[in-house]
């Protein structure tokens, strides 16, 4: 068995010294690993991520993480991103991530993600500069996410998001948005590689369950959506290799 | 934008959003605003209490002829009663 915690937008300012641990205390006793789907920080400051360090330091279990919109708003992503992996989180951004536990291995790969929206109401590279930009940037992430999938061996393996991989856990939010939610690209490597489970934040009026077109569960984690701490999923692998 | 008395609500909600996320004492995006008559509603979910004192500084100081209507909640830091079993 396999068991991992998952939760999304905690963004950690100053004033949150304090607030997360309690709830997170139990942790290491419930799950194997720790996911946190990104916009960890308010605003993207080195010393909101300090906070959120804080909060982490002793949990006793491995903590892998992706970052979002909001720990990119400062400008300088790398000081979140080093200050956390100071602190021994693993931070993914088109990578793979492989821990060994007693269940089993489980296998991540991590990445932002980005915007551009589903079929039949999304935005395509073409026209201008900015627009191409803008698609072309999820394009990469998704190929990223692609190239890391194919070297990844585990008995179970989870894609890490924070952008949305399927409107389907965006139901709640307003239609207009969904572009600036997340984008079908981001789901097409999963499919293609048939991985176990895709964990997103940043939806915060979305709903928590979906599925990709090719039935990978889709788990919508931001905070405001579980109105928990975590929420934790289970890999029986004894049961899915009968 | 506070003096004029003409304003156009709509334009109002969607600059006082622009507020929200760029303001560095709240940085949230996805906080609803509406605008009716005098009063200014703001709904959705905020990490800390101090994050919703802030929301309604922000607010107050944009429009400090309207009432605040904060309808805003403070996340639950609760860990879950059960688990989801995928496999």
């Amino acid at each position: 068995m396999i068991r991992v915690a998952a939760v999304g937008d905690v963004h950690v300012g100053i004033d949150s010294a304090g607030s997360l641990r309690p709830g997170w205390d139990r942790l290491g006793d419930e799950a194997d690993c720790l996911l946190l789907a990104g916009d960890l920080t308010k605003g993207g400051e080195a010393e909101e991520a300090a906070v959120l360090a804080g909060e982490l330091d002793g949990l006793g279990l491995p903590v892998i993480a992706v970052l979002g919109n909001h720990d990119h708003h400062a400008g300088d992503p790398g000081a979140v991103r080093g200050m956390l992996v100071d602190a021994g989180v693993t931070v993914l951004e088109g990578e793979a991530a492989r821990v060994e536990l007693d269940g089993g291995t489980l296998g991540v790969v991590g990445a932002k993600g980005f915007g551009g929206g589903f079929e039949g109401a999304m935005a395509t590279e073409f026209g201008e500069e900015e627009m191409k930009a803008f698609v072309r940037h999820t394009r990469e992430r998704a190929e990223a996410i692609d190239r890391a999938l194919e070297d990844l061996e585990a008995d179970v393996r989870i894609v890490l998001l924070h952008y949305a991989p399927v409107r389907g856990t965006l139901f709640g939010e307003p239609a207009e948005i969904f572009p600036f939610l997340g984008s079908y690209l981001l789901a097409e490597p999963c499919d293609r590689a048939g991985v176990d489970l895709i964990v997103h934040g940043h939806a915060h009026r979305g709903r928590h369950e979906g599925a990709t077109a090719g039935g990978v569960p889709v788990r919508n984690v931001a905070m405001p959506v579980i109105e928990r701490a975590y929420v934790v999923f289970s890999f029986d692998l004894a049961r899915s290799t009968a | 934008m506070r003096e004029d008395p003409h304003i156009d609500d709509e334009y109002l909600a969607a600059h006082l959003q622009e507020h929200l996320a760029r303001d560095h004492r709240v940085h949230e995006l996805e906080l609803r605003l509406s605008v009716l008559d005098d009063r200014i509603v703001v709904e959705g979910v905020v990490p800390t209490a101090g994050r919703q004192e802030a929301v309604r500084e922000v607010l107050e100081e944009a429009c400090p002829d309207r009432v605040i209507d904060d309808r805003t909640s403070v996340a639950s830091y609760d860990p879950p009663d059960q688990e989801e079993r995928i496999s």
